[in-house]
């Protein structure tokens, strides 16, 4: 199957709708993982070193495109499988695409799946089990800024490279996550972006 | 770019105060907006013919099924929050299924992995033959972003496993 029929078995609404049945994100990749589409599409890009390119060009693409600001990105649920995809064959690269990922609008899981890539929460299929659960999963985020501070432009697909420089700066992406908070409290930070997101 | 530290915690803006009966903030997070209602339509339609015993109680995508269960329909609570939760509000486990009753816990998954709860919300018991009694449990549960439904104790999408225990937060006083 085409890289090109792949994409859109996995952009259909049957495919997406599945995966909305998760609960939560490890549910969420309980059920991807299963797919077909997506085991093929993984195994494509094991084999194949140029699908990784073009799948993370397809991301780019589609954190683009203008969406109606009432509802959900439509887009949220193929993001969210294509970063969990990227980040089992190419960690750094799906930390990139996460950063692109992670300003878009109105996601759910794609923006829980690009947290969970650059905060570095286990995405394990078994780490919810029950004796997990009355443990403590922390959050690990003593990888979260290595992971980010890793981060640069020598994994991108050279014909992407300029485009990605142009809408963001990995270095003051990583300046905006302050280091020195990584207790329970959430906050919400702002880094600078040589343009804005496209999206509304 | 707005990056959020520290998703669902006390103090993240889309979660809300929610706690155990221990005090312990049970980390949660309330989506932005819906789907569109497009998709809305398809995942009304998606178990019609493959679930047909299973009736629509509510249509939205703000909260799931643990947020149904342990936060009045407020907000999404992960999974793995379970077992604090059952822990800390003193559920107890109910040995057999023939003990369950109204209200309590129903909780699929596969082995102790738990993907899914509900809550029991009528107990049928039926005569089958002379005198064989079989009770039929109905859950009320919220299926992901779908619906929250009533349904069958074993009618749930597939993915979600079968019951693997049910627990309850009854307080005997005998």
């Amino acid at each position: 199957m085409s890289f090109e029929s792949l994409i859109i078995e996995i952009e259909s609404h049957p495919f997406v709708l599945r995966a909305m049945l998760a609960s939560d994100i490890r549910t969420f990749v309980d059920g991807i993982a299963l797919e077909p589409k997506v085991i093929d599409l993984v195994n494509a890009l094991s084999m194949e070193p140029h699908t990784k390119s073009r799948l993370f060009a397809h991301i780019l693409e589609l954190t683009k495109q203008r969406t109606d600001v009432r509802y959900r990105d439509p887009h949220d649920v193929p993001l969210a499988v294509y970063l969990w995809m990227l980040n089992a064959i190419d960690p750094s690269l799906a930390q990139l695409a996460a950063q692109l990922v992670c300003p878009v609008p109105r996601c759910w899981w794609a923006a829980k799946m690009s947290h969970q890539i650059l905060f570095g929460q286990p995405l394990s299929r078994d780490a919810g089990r029950i004796e997990d659960s009355f443990g403590s999963l922390a959050v690990q985020f003593s990888t979260a800024n290595s992971a980010i501070e890793r981060l640069t432009f020598t994994n991108i697909p050279s014909e992407l490279a300029g485009d990605i420089a142009e809408r963001y700066s990995v270095s003051s992406s990583a300046q905006g996550v302050q280091s020195s908070d990584r207790g329970p409290n959430a906050f919400v930070s702002s880094t600078n972006h040589q343009s804005g997101n496209p999206r509304t | 770019m707005e990056t959020i530290i520290g998703r669902g915690g006390p103090s993240d803006i889309r979660s809300i105060p929610l706690a155990t009966k221990l005090r312990t903030h049970i980390e949660n997070e309330i989506p932005e907006v819906e789907p569109a209602p497009e998709t809305v339509r398809e995942m009304i339609a998606m178990f019609a013919q493959s679930h047909p015993l299973a009736k629509i109680r509510s249509v939205t995508s703000m909260y799931n099924c643990m947020g149904m269960v342990f936060a009045a329909r407020r907000t999404y609570i992960n999974m793995d929050r379970l077992g604090l939760i059952l822990r800390e509000d003193g559920y107890e486990r109910v040995a057999h299924e023939n003990d369950v009753q109204i209200g309590d816990v129903v909780v699929y998954g596969d082995a102790d992995n738990p993907k899914h709860v509900g809550v029991v919300v009528a107990v049928d018991v039926q005569l089958e033959g002379s005198d064989n009694r079989i009770r039929r449990l109905t859950v009320m549960s919220k299926w992901g972003e779908h619906p929250e439904y009533f349904h069958p104790l074993d009618q749930v999408p597939e993915r979600y496993g079968r019951p693997i225990a049910f627990w309850t937060d009854r307080i005997s006083r005998q």
